[in-house]
């Protein structure tokens, strides 16, 4: 099986929309900024079974980050002063 | 639909006390501008329908329904003008300007590569990834979900206004 370029950015729009959901500031921007860096340290992999690989990494994070949202969002934090603004 | 019946119910009724009120004001007034329009009128009436219907009396209402009318038109408080109000700001142009801003606080555009004709990948040299932000800062700037069919296809400024205006039916 390839993984195809729009599923691919398909899962990258996932991760992000499912990150920006934390309602913690720390993991809201960890995730977020973790994500974009291992998809940009890995778009010049062209070896389709490295790929294949990677995608599924990402399908089980995205797993993870959506528990993890439920779990942030059952304890809120409460807002930190840099988010004030908003 | 109700809404515009109801519109439609206080125009005839306020046109109609304009009328009746500027009908009293006007009524001894002479008409000089338009004597020849209505003469010619008055003629063609005499011509065809009953005569003693025809008297001063229709001419001075003829004027009096013109002034009621541009008397209308620059009315502010119309409630159909000022609903034309209202979508002057969902213009084309409002919508230009929100997109460019969203482009300009992205942090990987610089501003000053951005034009409404610049190519994403090749002119500012984002990469696919960097595309699919852009296309997701522009759903939460406008509010809807751009399928990733038509995201692809939107590759310069022009396009995705082009595509949200079309989207919140707005055109020039």
């Amino acid at each position: 099986m390839t993984v195809s370029k729009s599923s691919v950015l398909k899962l990258y729009k996932a991760l992000i929309r499912e990150g920006s959901k934390f309602p913690s500031y720390n993991y809201r921007m960890y995730t977020l900024r973790r994500v974009r860096d291992a998809f940009h340290e890995n778009k010049t992999t062209t070896d389709p079974s490295k790929i294949e690989e990677l995608y599924k990494e990402g399908l089980s994070n995205l797993e993870i980050i959506k528990r993890q949202v439920v779990v942030n969002q059952l304890f809120r934090p409460e807002k930190l002063i840099i988010e004030a603004e908003k | 639909m109700a809404v515009a019946a109801t519109h439609l119910r206080q125009t005839l009724l306020r046109s109609s006390c304009l009328f009746r009120k500027s009908a009293l004001k006007l009524a001894p007034v002479t008409l000089q501008p338009c004597k020849f329009f209505h003469s010619e009128l008055l003629k063609n009436l005499r011509a065809t329908s009953c005569p003693s219907l025809i008297s001063q009396n229709s001419q001075v209402s003829l004027k009096i329904s013109q002034r009621c009318y541009s008397k209308y038109d620059d009315d502010d408080r119309h409630p159909i003008h000022s609903q034309y109000r209202n979508t002057e700001e969902r213009s084309i142009y409002n919508v230009e300007n929100r997109v460019m801003k969203v482009l300009k606080a992205y942090d990987r555009i610089t501003a000053d590569k951005l034009t409404l004709d610049s190519h994403f990948i090749n002119d500012i040299g984002l990469d696919s990834l960097d595309h699919v932000e852009v296309i997701m800062a522009m759903e939460d700037e406008f509010g809807f979900e751009i399928p990733d069919g038509d995201a692809e296809k939107l590759l310069r400024p022009k396009d995705i206004i082009q595509y949200i205006a079309d989207h919140e039916d707005i055109y020039e």
